[in-house]
């Protein structure tokens, strides 16, 4: 009966974000913000092996207030508990930072036999949190998992490497990240939302968490849509008849171009 | 899946955050499972209108998506008539010839409008089946001689023993094929004559085609071909002394109208929603295509002529969503919230404005993205045709005629009296 | 005088770090690069990395043959301590990222991965990496000393300066792994995407993989490699890698994108390829918003007539 903590993370909705024209900065206060891609799919996972092997699923974020909307959705897909490391800094926090919140509050949290992540965030895509809270928990860890089977006391883990997939096995307790390729998380049903929001989010500071100042390892100067010029010109071969003139267009074009 | 352009910021109405988190849940279903298939859906039903999705509308009801006002005790979601909204809104943004939003549609109000009206032990009986997808239950009041005019419905149901037999027919409705081919059927909420002439003379009841899995003794369906919204079957059916037990009629004896013109209210609702998120995917093409397309070196939205008239149907678009939504909230401060401050006709008028104008709009905007995208709009390789037929289906019917949205609109603001004629 | 660090698991990208190290060294005025070679068995690279770094470490260790992450963080530290490094360069592939920030949770520095290019103003070293999943880019800086930066694989060529540098093992105690490998099946090598100049890639409006065959005849009739976005290798497995923000990064010359849809993450893969082709029957389909030239229309029937119309070019 495995207890699974979960570390999900609120993030921009990249596919949505937009850019300034002029400035080409991204337009972050408008932008709509949701849980993680990878991270859904770790809660996914999670649910599935409670359902198989019973347990608990601890859902566990850290970021602005309106990161609770996270664990309201974690909560609606399925989890048992919910914790939000609430802190309005969290924007200029950097992933060594981040790591070490987490760190703290899953030792406060306690009793677990894996912890689960998404091997990246959508948004900021650094892939560093999952192996630096690794580090300082002392666990074991796998990354870029695409399948998780439990046995017993031990997990096995398939990561996905650029030369091969990888089967590893390793005692619990143990920390895994995942990819987008280990399941279809589910969408939740109205009634699973309506009874989340009756559930509570327990709300950490860092004090609560015995974490001080906080040093800067890094900064981001600024951020924006780099300039791509590109030409957009469109040959419509929407019918037989004007596939060849289409075509031929192209072939002309790249030619002019140089590139063929 | 286009890229979503008029999503992101909801300004037109405040969403509470469950219903944030209900809309991103559908959405991401609707364009999972739905988006992909639509357009086959569409085709194959056009050639066969028994050719209806069942796959998808099991998937439909395991998502939460049938039912979700209905009560929990009858297997319902126990949710608001303003996610039963965003759910058919989402649904039809993924498949604007609506064939699933509408099945889905059906499958909210009229279920809803039973557990309002109905029996406890047949809500008990019929919901939990139509809220799994095992069953239909959507409304039948149209008749050949017409579907507006409600009080001078000619089927009879006369009372004999502990059943009512019906003879008479029904045209144009939604779901002929549908109970035929579910496993436990389902029916409709149908009004047939019970007494006097009129409206005074009508009852409801929940009409079931089948029993025990087996279609009833009496009862003659037809399937028509619909020229759009293929998926979604209709047809009529009629009735030779087709017998139902008693306990079967809503409510009270000869009161059938007032409960069937409160369900139209409610589903009304639904119905607008569909048109206003089929006409958000229309406005989308519509986008993406101008951001394509040149002409004479232009873009083509840079001819005013077409680029103020996109402006005006936008705003058309965004008129219609908050008639359809400020409706939605009213029907949950009715009918969920119980609010003694509102009653039922405070609804005729905010719904009869969504009704008439999401369907024109979306209809307009159908014709409209046809001729920006010109010939080729004009070929079955595009699936802009299918989403304007389907759409244009709510200019003619469903839940009650264009022009009697503008009656009641009329009636209700002037008085009945100056507006008989 | 700058130390400047390389760690990759693979003697290729190492050469890749080797240009930007050097290039880093003159900027900072003059140092000396160090390679890190770590692993099981890999003595057999030392002599071909000591031709591009001026000194070469080698940890060779039993307890490196399976990829233990705290196994080799602790060997990397070793070279670390010894060479005290003031930049640490990691090839920021699957596992180099993960070394990159693990190195820097128990180093207690700070890290950067994605880097697609470092610059020195003003004898600060900027970093350059793509910013929310990839639609955009972000200037970074590294506040501490040493700085980890990932840098991603192909952002910088190998080094062709030739150097003659030492060679120096070193003997670390290597507790053995708590994780144990009980399968491993190999992907194929398959082509090398972003080394190519021109780019076919194949998309989810390919119905059935026999249908590969004629794109590949178009790739190679225009003398490239044929290549996928992520559904056709992650779902269906016809590919071992896939073009975009999880995948390969390319710049190719000439990028044709065959039944793209054309996802932020798949583009923020391509973003600077030369000219920019797709092929989609879906107008609205988000890859035109970034291509140079597209048709609209049915890849089945435009294809053919592509690969027709080109064979009759070379036959003139």
């Amino acid at each position: 009966m495995p207890n699974i903590i979960v570390c999900v993370k609120h993030s921009y909705d990249v596919q949505q974000l937009r850019y300034d024209k002029t400035s080409r900065k991204f337009l972050l206060a408008e932008a709509p913000k949701k849980m993680s891609d990878m991270d859904r799919r770790a809660v996914e996972e999670a649910l599935r092996i409670k359902e198989k092997h019973g347990g608990k699923v601890i859902a566990l974020t850290v970021g602005n207030q309106d990161s609770i909307d996270t664990i309201r959705q974690a909560y609606a897909m399925g989890v048992d508990e919910g914790y939000a490391v609430i802190d309005k800094d969290f924007e200029s926090y950097d992933t060594n930072n981040v790591a070490l919140i987490l760190a703290q509050a899953i030792r406060k949290i306690g009793n677990f036999d894996l912890v689960l992540f998404g091997s990246a965030s959508t948004d900021g895509y650094s892939r560093q949190v999952p192996p630096k809270v690794a580090m300082y928990l002392g666990l074991p860890f796998i990354n870029f998992v695409r399948e998780i089977r439990l046995e017993g006391n031990y997990v096995l883990a398939t990561s996905d490497y650029e030369d091969g997939l990888y089967t590893y096995r390793v005692k619990l307790p143990a920390l895994i990240a995942v990819t987008l390729d280990i399941n279809e998380p589910r969408t939740p049903t109205p009634a699973a939302i309506l009874r989340a929001s009756r559930k509570p989010v327990t709300q950490w500071t860092l004090k609560d968490l015995g974490v001080g100042a906080l040093k800067k390892y890094f900064e981001v100067l600024d951020s924006y849509m780099p300039e791509t010029p590109r030409k957009h010109v469109i040959f419509d071969a929407s019918s037989d008849d004007k596939i060849p003139d289409a075509v031929q267009k192209l072939i002309d074009a790249l030619r002019r171009e140089g590139v063929i | 899946m286009s890229t979503p352009i008029f999503y992101p910021k909801d300004t037109l109405v405040s969403f509470t955050k469950d219903e944030i988190m209900f809309r991103e849940s559908v959405r991401e279903f609707a364009q999972k499972y739905i988006a992909p298939k639509w357009i086959e859906i569409d085709e194959e039903a056009s050639k066969d209108p028994m050719k209806i999705p069942l796959d998808l509308i099991k998937k439909v009801a395991d998502q939460g998506l049938l039912c979700i006002p209905c009560s929990d005790k009858y297997g319902g979601q126990g949710g608001t008539y303003t996610m039963a909204t965003i759910a058919i809104e989402e649904l039809a943004y993924a498949d604007p010839a609506v064939a699933l939003a509408v099945y889905t549609l059906l499958n909210n109000g009229w279920p809803f409008a039973l557990q309002l009206f109905g029996k406890e032990e047949v809500a008990q009986e019929i919901i939990p089946h139509v809220s799994k997808g095992e069953a239909f239950f959507g409304i039948a009041s149209t008749e050949p001689q017409g579907g507006s005019d409600v009080a001078n419905i000619r089927m009879t149901a006369k009372k004999s023993g502990n059943v009512y037999v019906f003879n008479g027919e029904k045209a144009y409705i939604s779901g002929v094929g549908e109970v035929q081919v579910l496993p436990w059927g389902g029916g409709w909420f149908l009004i047939a004559r019970t007494g006097e002439a009129g409206h005074r003379g009508l009852s409801a009841f929940a009409f079931l085609a089948k029993k025990n899995g087996v279609i009833r003794k009496g009862w003659y369906p037809t399937v028509y071909h619909d020229i759009g919204r293929h998926g979604l079957n209709t047809g009529g059916f009629k009735c030779e002394n087709f017998e139902l037990e008693q306990e079967y009629l809503i409510g009270e004896e000869n009161k059938g109208f007032y409960y069937v013109m409160e369900g139209f209210n409610l589903a009304r609702i639904l119905v607008a929603a569909a048109t206003v998120g089929g006409a958000r995917w229309l406005l989308e093409q519509a986008a993406q295509w101008f951001k394509t397309r040149k002409l004479f070196g232009r873009y083509i939205a840079s001819f005013q002529g077409i680029s103020f008239k996109f402006a005006e149907l936008y705003a058309k678009y965004e008129a219609a969503r908050y008639f359809v939504y400020r409706a939605a909230r009213l029907a949950d401060k009715i009918y969920i919230e119980k609010d003694p401050a509102y009653n039922p006709k405070d609804l005729n008028v905010p719904v009869a404005l969504a009704k008439m104008y999401g369907p024109e709009l979306a209809a307009e905007l159908g014709q409209e993205v046809m001729k920006w995208y010109g010939a080729y709009a004009y070929t079955k390789e595009s699936p802009i045709h299918r989403a304007w037929l389907g759409l244009f289906s709510y200019t003619i019917g469903a839940e009650g005629a264009q022009n009697i949205m503008r009656y009641i609109i009329a009636r209700d603001l002037l008085g009945s009296e100056y507006v008989r004629d | 005088m700058v130390t400047i660090l390389s760690y990759s698991e693979r003697a290729d990208l190492q050469l890749e770090l080797a240009s930007l190290a050097n290039e880093l060294i003159s900027k900072l005025g003059g140092g000396v690069s160090v390679s890190a070679l770590i692993g099981y068995n890999v003595k057999g690279n030392a002599d071909m990395l000591s031709k591009y770094f001026d000194r070469v470490f080698i940890i060779d260790s039993e307890n490196l043959k399976l990829f233990d992450l705290s196994n080799y963080v602790s060997a990397l530290m070793e070279v670390v301590n010894k060479v005290k490094p003031d930049i640490i360069l990691v090839s920021g592939n699957r596992r180099g990222g993960a070394v990159a920030s693990a190195l820097s949770a128990v180093l207690d520095v700070g890290c950067v991965t994605e880097v697609v290019k470092v610059e020195v103003i003003n004898n600060d070293v900027i970093t350059y990496r793509s910013a929310y999943g990839g639609l955009g880019q972000a200037r970074t800086r590294v506040l501490t000393t040493p700085k980890i930066i990932a840098v991603k694989p192909g952002a910088y060529q190998r080094s062709t300066v030739t150097k003659n540098g030492t060679v120096e093992e070193l003997k670390v105690d290597l507790k053995k792994s708590e994780i144990e490998l009980v399968d491993m099946k190999p992907k194929e090598a398959g082509v090398k995407l972003n080394e190519a100049d021109i780019v076919v890639v194949a998309g989810r409006g390919v119905k059935k993989r026999e249908d590969l065959q004629m794109l590949d005849e178009l790739a190679k009739i225009l003398g490239g490699v044929l290549g996928c976005s992520r559904p056709l290798s992650a779902d269906l497995g016809w590919f071992p890698n896939w073009v975009g923000m999880s995948g390969v990064t390319i710049k190719p010359r000439l990028y044709i994108g065959i039944g793209v849809s054309g996802q932020i993450q798949h583009v923020a893969g391509i973003r600077d390829s030369k000219i920019i082709v797709a092929i989609n029957i879906d107008p609205n389909a988000p890859i035109f918003e970034y291509v140079d030239y597209g048709i609209v229309g049915d890849l089945y029937k435009v294809v053919p007539k592509l690969i027709d119309e080109l064979k009759k070019i070379r036959q003139r």
